[in-house]
């Protein structure tokens, strides 16, 4: 019984919301219904596991664990925002200003470390690898699209060349179709896993 | 009920033999099971992480799904628990027990109940801890703020990445590499798949994201039935686009 209950509830809750696609006119208010609720659940995961988050931080800080002073700076940031959020309210200008003052050079400075590391990845494909069939055709495709996306081969005015350049654009399209019909597919059939009870990520 | 267009009941024809086709294969696979003919389980990378991280007694981090991607309901976020489940059945009385880091609060949730049930089925909720699993951050690079330094923990073996990840996981992928952590990435994105491919070859590609490991009869049978099925759709769709191709070049298609 204790594991027949969920069981039951996930497959009819995903029964109920795909029946609800094709059958929007008579499903729909119901449909809405069991989203909102997932909606509301989802929400409240997120405090409590903020909660969790915070006390465990507090935890690690009252221990004097090794590195307690990053659970420091988490736990003060978490309440600072938290009390400004409260205190200011999150649509105040200034507070958008103050947050968004922090997180972004943070973010990028991080994606400028993402480009970095890419490019030194790819230099590492080429030494790891060697030279075969793979490789060159990396390197060839990255210079091509390299130059492409500089546009000044677009500025060229011949008809032939565009004609060129707009089929050498579509490749990379045509591969991520591959790529994303193979998604679906494993998408697809985990979601039967999961709907038939093979799967069931709520349960051990 | 929509109108539906010849593409519509092409992608519902194919809905319904891939579930057909599962279906089959599951019941295939569950009876080989019980009369003991099924094949001997082939020893993945995962497998060899795990037996290495058991001799060694280190642990394994496990990057759920993040940012938007994580969001209630992610496919990919529930393969990568199914892996998690898998990892700590296997790490069950480990020195340095694994800890999973997830980017949304109920996928965190999920994670911990799962976890304190795989302790309980065990027999030994004793030690079951809260901090096994964990919320890293709700967005992209607040989750990478929350994996980085997770895995600058002492004895480690191993960074396992399951679930829905954007190319930012590259740095996650490169900080393990450089502390010479053994990686298993499958993000079901297809930037996190061309991101983490760069990082590592044989990282998962494609339906690859959605295949985890199990040793429960039903999820194994499950498993199989999902390569057999995967393996019959994908010819299906090869053999029905060569079609359609020659018939648009005789002119019968549009």
């Amino acid at each position: 019984m204790k594991k027949a209950v969920p069981l039951i509830v996930a497959v009819l809750s995903a029964l109920l919301v795909m029946v609800g696609i094709f059958f929007r006119e008579d499903l729909g208010g119901w449909v809405s219904v069991v989203l909102n609720w997932a909606i509301v659940l989802s929400s409240v995961a997120l405090l409590v596991v903020l909660a969790r988050l915070l006390f465990m931080h507090i935890g690690y800080i009252t221990m004097g664990r090794q590195g307690f002073i990053y659970s420091l700076v988490a736990v003060l940031a978490f309440l600072f925002t938290l009390i400004a959020g409260f205190l200011f309210g999150v649509e105040n200008p200034t507070f958008l200003k103050w947050i968004a003052g922090i997180i972004r050079p943070l973010e990028t400075a991080l994606l400028g470390l993402v480009a970095i590391v890419m490019a030194s990845l790819g230099i590492k494909f080429f030494y790891e690898r060697g030279w075969n069939a793979l490789t060159i055709s990396f390197a060839i495709s990255a210079m091509v699209f390299l130059i492409l996306g500089l546009g000044f081969v677009q500025a060229i005015d011949f008809p032939p060349l565009q004609r060129v350049i707009q089929v050498i654009e579509g490749l990379p399209m045509i591969g991520a179709r591959g790529l994303l019909i193979g998604v679906a597919l494993g998408a697809i059939l985990m979601g039967v896993r999961v709907l038939t009870g093979v799967e069931r990520p709520y349960d051990d | 009920m929509p109108e539906l267009s010849l593409n519509d009941w092409v992608a519902y024809a194919l809905l319904v033999a891939l579930f057909l086709i599962f279906i089959i294969s599951y019941f295939i696979a569950r009876a080989r099971q019980k009369q003991g003919k099924a094949q001997a389980e082939a020893k993945t990378r995962l497998d060899a992480i795990l037996h290495r991280s058991s001799e060694r007694g280190e642990g394994i981090v496990i990057g759920l799904s993040e940012g938007d991607g994580a969001r209630l309901g992610s496919l990919a976020g529930l393969t990568g628990l199914q892996t998690q489940a898998h990892v700590f059945r296997h790490s069950l009385i480990s020195d340095v027990p694994p800890k999973a880091m997830a980017g949304e609060g109920s996928l965190a949730l999920l994670s911990q109940q799962l976890n304190a049930g795989t302790y309980d089925g065990a027999t030994m909720p004793e030690l079951f801890r809260m901090d096994s699993s964990a919320l890293a951050g709700v967005e992209s690079y607040a989750y990478l703020a929350g994996l980085l330094p997770e895995l600058s923990r002492p004895n480690l073996s191993a960074l396992v990445i399951q679930g829905e990840l954007n190319p930012e996981l590259i740095l996650a992928l490169d900080s393990a590499k450089r502390q010479g952590l053994d990686t298993v990435v499958a993000s079901s994105s297809l930037s996190g798949q061309a991101a983490s491919y760069l990082g590592d070859p044989e990282s998962a590609l494609g339906e690859e994201a959605f295949l985890n490991q199990s040793t429960q009869p039903r999820e194994k049978a499950g498993l199989d039935a999902t390569l057999i099925t995967l393996k019959i759709i994908r010819a299906l769709i090869v053999v029905g686009l060569t079609v359609a191709v020659l018939l648009h070049f005789l002119g019968v298609l549009p």
